[in-house]
């Protein structure tokens, strides 16, 4: 059969359907919380997903991020909180929007425009994935090397923070995925003589600890202020966004393609598509100075480009198996875990999967519209939900779904570290992406240097002598010499205050 | 919590130190010359560079090494954070001894109440109803084995 049709099939699985709503109101429920992130979403789904064939478990996923971004709008636009870091680029302007009574206007905005750009995003995927991976069949060792240490190096430098902090994050991601037996010489490395640590840290636990565990601490540790919502009942949402797309259909392309494009490089996800889209909205806008004080315009650009870069950053996980963002960072382990192995092979083995996920997406992406809309409606309810209830709630998921990767405790024991890790390092301006990235690209740099050595003989200049390496060998040198110039040349203070206070 | 740079710097310098401590007890790779110390050695000189970069700019910025920071200060948070970690460390202490529902039920319970300031009714609903879900979906629902503890003898 079709490969086509085939995934098709897996897709209209009534199961798989109801997996995508549930996943689906699950993200929206996260995304309308203020203070709970979709990468928080996806963490807490993966140990549900571990129990799932590998479509509905890949499909929670992708639904649940979607709707989680767009509804992270919610609280920006009617409480001036984003409910993820991805809405905060434009919060001011649409929140200015809902105090002039266009409340309406400003969600519908957000909604449509987040379909449009998500909807973009997973065209491109779904052309652009099967292009690259055949080009990227033809990669040995020696370009995956590159291509991964190009991963690490966005990674540190297009983070938020200062670098010295992003290389500091990403080596400790390096520095995690070294313990535990060594692949090449079977030599065990930092397990302090543990049974445990031979196996290699799990990075399921790291990632729930990192995103979950120091989330709620610094909830813990904050203000806890009771938000109110002042605005009345709701009316239509989509009137009147069809003229918008006409006035900016221009400015939608624009964003959408930019954010597909940052969504590809490692390390930069949806919430830096959204800065950088609004800022380059605001610079060739024809009223740059409306910016701020409640103009559509930066909510349409960025709006769009936080969803289209949801789906770019599936491109290199799906066709490199090196992740775009930390959300396509857990996607790769749970693909490993469910015996898909991502990478060019995955086209080769089992289209029907790939062609799945696209369609997924797709559909994702379609079905934002009517819950958006409910979630709009329902926001009110939502906000009501006591904090001091869910987050102990979530405390325990966290703890059962670290001991039910491996049924061990000391998963448990290594999410509660990583968690007051994570939450160290955020508080002081460490990025906490570039660890994951690190985690998840560490073996395989370390792999294919290896293999690569022993194929060369012990040759380092054989990373130069294939075309396509030498290429990639050469952007990665030149990234870095021109990063540390600008460093030494531009001298930025280590992070301000204000910077470090962002999370 | 607000830590100095300079704090920072010296706990890498440290990891580093450690990190080179071990790897030269690797293994070499017979007939290779890059064995199972040679990453471990070029993190451990990353960290190196990283922290004596944090330690330079920590020096300069006169931070104090601890900060808390205005929100924490608040009376009870610091209790609060001790009580949320230890409450993990108590579920792994009790997990096969109490079980699962019984040390959730107390978890949750003692965590809510004591967030939402004594509200004891409330707090005792989200332990148990809470523990039950939670106990429903992983053990019924996903097969996980979560531990029974004393309630073996009469659970489902």
């Amino acid at each position: 059969m079709d490969p086509i049709l085939q995934a098709l099939w897996i897709v209209i699985d009534p199961y798989n359907l109801a997996v995508m709503t549930l996943a689906g109101l699950f993200g929206m429920f996260v995304g309308a919380m203020p203070g709970l992130t979709a990468t928080m979403a996806t963490a807490l789904l993966i140990p549900v997903t571990f129990f799932m064939p590998p479509v509905p478990a890949v499909a929670a996923i992708v639904t649940a991020t979607a709707m989680a971004i767009f509804a992270g709008d919610i609280p920006g636009a009617l409480i001036r909180i984003p409910g993820t870091p991805s809405s905060a680029a434009y919060v001011a302007d649409s929140y200015k929007l809902t105090q002039k009574g266009q409340a309406e206007l400003v969600l519908g905005c957000c909604l449509v425009f987040s379909a449009i750009g998500g909807i973009f995003g997973s065209l491109v995927l779904a052309f652009a994935a099967p292009a690259l991976a055949e080009i990227s069949l033809k990669f040995s060792s020696f370009e995956f090397f590159w291509i991964a240490i190009f991963g690490l190096t966005c990674a540190i430098f297009i983070s938020t923070g200062h670098p010295i902090k992003g290389m500091v994050s990403v080596l400790l991601g390096l520095f995690i995925a070294t313990v535990g037996i060594d692949p090449t010489a079977g030599q065990p490395r930092f397990t302090m003589g543990s049974v445990e640590l031979l196996g290699g840290i799990d990075f399921i636990p790291v990632m729930i600890g990192m995103f979950a565990i120091s989330e709620l601490l610094r909830w813990v540790l904050g203000t806890r202020k009771v938000e109110t919502l002042q605005t009345k009942q709701l009316g239509s949402v989509f009137r009147g966004q069809w003229a918008l797309f006409l006035k900016y259909k221009w400015n939608t392309f624009r964003s959408a393609v930019i954010g597909v494009v940052i969504g590809f490089l490692p390390g930069a996800g949806s919430d830096i598509a959204a800065w950088v889209t609004y800022a380059i909205s605001k610079k060739f806008s024809k009223e740059p100075e409306k910016f701020g004080t409640g103009h559509i315009e930066g909510v349409v650009d960025a709006g769009t480009a936080n969803n289209s870069s949801l789906s770019g950053a599936w491109v290199p996980a799906l066709v490199f198996g090196i992740p775009g963002d930390s959300i396509t960072a857990i996607v790769i382990g749970v693909l490993y875990m469910k015996g898909l192995n991502p990478g060019p092979t995955l086209m080769l083995d089992q289209p029907e999967m790939l062609y799945a996920i696209f369609i997924v997406f797709m559909i994702a992406n379609i079905v934002m519209l009517p819950l958006g809309w409910v979630a709009i409606k329902l926001f009110r309810h939502v906000l009501k939900v006591p904090r001091e209830m869910l987050m102990p709630l979530i405390l325990m998921a966290c703890i059962v779904g670290s001991f039910a990767m491996n049924n061990t405790l000391f998963g448990v024991g290594i999410m509660l570290v990583m968690g007051i890790i994570a939450y160290l390092m955020e508080e002081n301006g460490f990025p906490i992406a570039p660890t994951i990235l690190g985690l998840v690209l560490g073996g395989l740099v370390e792999n294919n240097f290896m293999t690569s050595m022993m194929k060369a003989d012990g040759n380092v200049l054989a990373f130069f002598e294939r075309p396509i390496s030498a290429v990639l060998g050469v952007i990665v040198i030149a990234a870095w010499i021109w990063l540390i110039w600008s460093m030494i040349r531009a001298k930025p203070p280590l992070v301000t205050d204000e910077e470090a206070s962002v999370t | 919590m607000r830590v100095a740079d300079w704090v920072f710097g010296l706990v890498l310098l440290i990891g580093a130190g450690l990190i080179f401590q071990q790897a030269a007890g690797f293994a070499d790779m017979p007939g290779q010359d890059y064995g199972p110390a040679f990453v471990p050695s070029l993190i451990a000189t990353g960290f190196t560079i990283c922290g004596l970069a944090l330690i330079f700019t920590g020096i300069r910025a006169r931070a104090p090494a601890f900060e808390l920071d205005p929100g924490a200060r608040a009376p009870g948070r610091i209790f609060d954070a001790f009580l949320t970690l230890g409450s993990v460390v108590f579920m792994m202490l009790v997990w096969d001894v109490l079980g699962f529902l019984i040390s959730s039920t107390i978890v949750l319970t003692v965590l809510s109440a004591r967030y939402w300031g004594g509200k004891i009714p409330q707090a005792l609903a989200v332990g148990i109803i809470g523990s039950l879900v939670i106990d429903w979906l992983f053990r019924k629902l996903l097969l996980v084995p979560l531990p029974l503890g004393p309630l073996s003898r009469w659970m489902w």
